[in-house]
C-alpha cells in the first residue's frame, strides 16, 4: 500500500524498535484495522468470488429471471436471469480497478503539478488558475462532459475521473509542499547551491508523501462512487460489462418488484467506500498529528 | 598594515515592500551597510531582533537578492556573478542556521545530509565522499555510528554540531553563523562556541557571527558592528565597543545586559541617574 514511496511514509526513517512501535500504533488504531479488514474481505471476495457463483456474469437464463435471493443465487437473479452475485463480483473488478487506477494516476499527476506549483511562482499562477477552472465544475458534471467527448468506454472512465480528481490531489500536495519549502533545511540547501531538482524531488517530495497517501485513499473511494454514478447515468462502463453502477441502473425500474437488484450492489458500494474512508481517516490520525481525532 | 579583507561589503541595501510593489509602505531592512571581514577573524553583528542582521547575512549569500551595493569575496563581486561561478563560490562561504530543529531534513539520516552537501559541490566517487563524511563527523565530535542517526534522535546541541559539520564539509573560508547558539541551553552554547573557536584556530576560518546576545558576541568576536533599524550605527574592535561605546543605541544595548553582581547593577543605576556636571 505504500510501495510507491522511496522510503515508506508510514515509517519516515526509523530504527528497528521505533518501527515496531509504529506497527503497534497501527494495530491499536481501530479505524485502520476496521477499514483494512473490510477492504481485505472485499478483495478476497473479488478474487475467489468467481469460483463460488453458479453461473457466469454474462450467462442469461430467461426462465429463471428475477428470482429472489436463495441458497443457489445468493443475491437473486436479474431481469435476464443472470446471477446477481456473479455480476456484483465481476463488477467489483471493474470498480476496484477504476478506483485504484484513478488513485494512482491522480497521485502521480497531482504530485508533479503540486510540487512544481509550490516551487515556481509563475508556474503556480498558471497551473492553479487552470485547476481552479476544473474544480469550479461539479465533479460528476465534468466527468460526464469528458465522457461525452471521449466516448463511453471503461478506459475513458479512468481518464475522465483522473482529470476530475487531479486538482484535489495537486492542491493538497501544493499546500504541504509550501509548508516544507519554508523550513530552514530548504534554505540551507539553497545556500549550499543545490539545484531546484534536488530540492524539489529529493528533499521536498518525501515530506509530502504522507498527506498524498491519505488523499489518495479518499480519491479511491470517491472515484468508486463517481464511477457508479456515471455508469448509473449511462455515461460510464458500457453494458453488458457489469459495474456496480450499471447493475444499479438495471435494477432501477424494477426497484419495487425486485429489491435485491438495487440493495445488494448498493450495499457493496457502501461497504467498500466505508472501508476506504475508515482506512483514510485512520491513516490521517497516524500520519498527521495536526488532525488528531478528538475521540479516544 | 591591514591585510587584504576576505569579504568586503559596500553599501548593501534591501527593502521590502508591502503586499504590492509600489505600496507606500517600504521597509528598509538593510540600509547602506558596509563592513569588512578579515581572514581568520570573527566579525560580530549585533542588534535587536528585526533590525536586519539576518537579512544582511542572507543577502550576502543571495538567499535574498539585495537591491543594491556590492559584496566582494576575494575581490570578486558575488552580486554580479554568473550562476555557475556563484555555485562554486558557495564552497567558500557557508552558513549555519539558528534553529537546529528545522535546519535538518527530518526524513534523512545525518550521514546522508552531510553526503548531500558534498555531492552538491563536488564530483567525487561515493567512497571518497563517505570517507570525508566520517572524517567531518569525527571532527565535530561524533562516533562513527552517528552516520545512521536521524535528526530527531539527537539533542539540539548535537544537531547544531551537525549543522556546523554540514557547512564545514565543503571546505569554506567564511561561515555565516546566523544566531547559531540562540536556540540552545546556556550550557550547550559554550560547547558549540568553543568548537567554533577551535575550528577557527585550526582551519583559519572567518566567521560572520550574527546574534542578539551581546555576551556571546563579546566572547567570540574580534570586531563588532552594531545594527539598528537596518543601519550599522557603530563598528570597531570588541574591547573598544564594550569599554567605550560611542553611539547611544550601543550604550542602551550594553545597559540591557543583566549585571553579574548586584553591586555592579547598583553602580550602573547611579551612573545613569547622576546628571553629567
Amino acid at each position: 500500500m505504500t510501495s510507491f514511496a522511496p522510503r515508506s511514509p508510514l515509517f519516515p526513517g526509523m530504527t528497528a524498535d521505533r518501527r515496531s512501535l509504529q506497527l503497534r500504533r497501527i494495530r491499536n488504531n481501530s479505524q485502520v484495522m476496521t477499514g483494512g479488514s473490510i477492504l481485505l474481505l472485499i478483495l478476497l471476495i473479488a478474487l475467489i468470488g468467481p469460483l463460488l457463483t453458479p453461473s457466469g456474469p454474462y450467462e442469461t437464463d430467461t426462465p429463471n429471471r428475477l428470482l429472489p435471493p436463495s441458497t443457489t443465487n445468493w443475491f437473486g437473479t436479474d431481469n435476464f436471469g443472470r446471477d446477481l452475485f456473479a455480476r456484483v463480483v465481476s463488477g467489483s473488478h471493474v470498480s476496484l480497478m477504476v478506483g485504484f487506477s484513478v488513485a494512482l494516476i491522480t497521485s502521480g499527476l497531482g504530485l508533479v503539478i503540486g510540487l512544481v506549483a509550490a516551487y515556481f511562482k509563475t508556474a503556480d499562477r498558471i497551473l492553479m488558475r487552470i485547476l481552479d477552472g476544473f474544480m469550479a465544475f461539479p465533479a460528476i458534471l465534468l466527468a460526464i462532459a469528458i465522457m461525452a467527448a471521449l466516448g463511453v468506454q471503461t478506459e475513458n472512465v479512468i481518464v475522465a475521473l483522473s482529470l476530475v480528481f487531479t486538482p484535489y490531489v495537486a492542491r493538497v500536495v501544493r499546500s504541504s509542499a509550501l509548508v516544507v519549502k519554508e523550513q530552514t533545511y530548504i534554505e540551507s540547501l539553497r545556500a549550499q547551491g543545490a539545484s531546484a531538482y534536488r530540492v524539489l524531488w529529493v528533499n521536498i517530495a518525501p515530506n509530502v508523501l504522507s498527506p498524498l497517501l491519505i488523499q489518495a485513499t479518499f480519491i479511491f473511494a470517491d472515484s468508486i462512487i463517481t464511477e457508479a454514478a456515471l455508469s448509473f447515468l449511462g455515461a460510464g462502463v458500457p453494458p453488458p460489462e457489469p459495474s456496480w453502477g450499471n447493475i444499479l441502473f438495471d435494477g432501477k425500474t424494477l426497484i419495487f418488484s425486485a429489491w435485491w437488484m438495487t440493495v445488494f450492489p448498493g450495499l457493496t458500494i457502501m461497504l467498500v467506500v466505508l472501508g476506504i474512508n475508515f482506512l483514510g481517516d485512520g491513516l490521517r490520525d497516524l500520519l498527521d498529528p495536526r488532525h488528531k481525532s478528538i475521540r479516544k | 598594515m591591514t591585510p587584504q579583507p576576505l569579504l568586503e561589503v559596500r553599501n548593501l541595501s534591501k527593502s521590502f515592500h508591502g503586499r504590492r510593489s509600489g505600496d507606500a509602505k517600504v521597509m528598509k531592512a538593510v540600509d547602506d551597510v558596509s563592513f569588512d571581514i578579515l581572514p581568520g577573524e570573527t566579525f560580530g553583528l549585533v542588534g535587536e531582533s528585526g533590525c536586519g542582521k539576518s537579512t544582511t547575512g542572507r543577502a550576502l549569500l543571495r538567499l535574498i537578492e539585495p537591491d543594491s551595493g556590492s559584496v566582494s569575496f576575494q575581490g570578486q563581486d558575488l552580486l554580479k556573478m554568473p550562476r555557475k561561478q556563484l555555485h562554486s563560490t558557495r564552497r567558500q562561504i557557508q552558513m549555519v542556521f539558528q534553529d537546529p530543529y528545522s535546519s535538518l531534513n527530518p526524513h534523512r539520516r545525518v550521514g546522508v545530509i552531510l553526503d548531500e552537501a558534498l555531492k552538491i559541490q563536488y564530483r567525487l566517487p561515493r567512497k571518497q565522499r563517505t570517507e570525508r563524511v566520517h572524517r567531518i563527523l569525527d571532527r565535530v565530535g561524533f562516533a562513527e555510528d552517528y552516520y545512521y542517526r536521524f535528526p530527531h534522535e539527537m539533542s539540539g546541541g548535537q544537531r547544531q554540531r551537525i549543522g556546523v559539520a554540514r557547512a564545514l564539509i565543503v571546505g569554506p573560508q567564511l561561515i555565516i553563523c546566523d544566531e547559531p547558539v540562540s536556540a540552545l541551553d546556556v550550557s550547550i552554547q559554550s560547547q558549540v562556541l568553543n568548537m567554533l573557536h577551535d575550528l577557527q584556530v585550526e582551519l583559519g576560518l572567518s566567521y560572520l557571527f550574527i546574534s542578539h546576545d551581546l555576551s556571546v558576541v563579546r566572547h567570540i568576536s574580534h570586531r563588532i558592528a552594531v545594527m539598528q533599524k537596518g543601519r550599522i550605527v557603530e563598528q570597531g574592535p570588541t574591547d573598544e565597543i564594550f569599554s567605550n561605546p560611542q553611539h547611544p543605541y550601543t550604550r542602551q544595548l550594553l545597559d540591557a545586559i543583566p549585571a553579574s553582581h548586584p553591586r555592579l547593577a547598583r553602580e550602573r543605576r547611579t551612573a545613569l541617574t547622576t546628571p553629567v556636571s
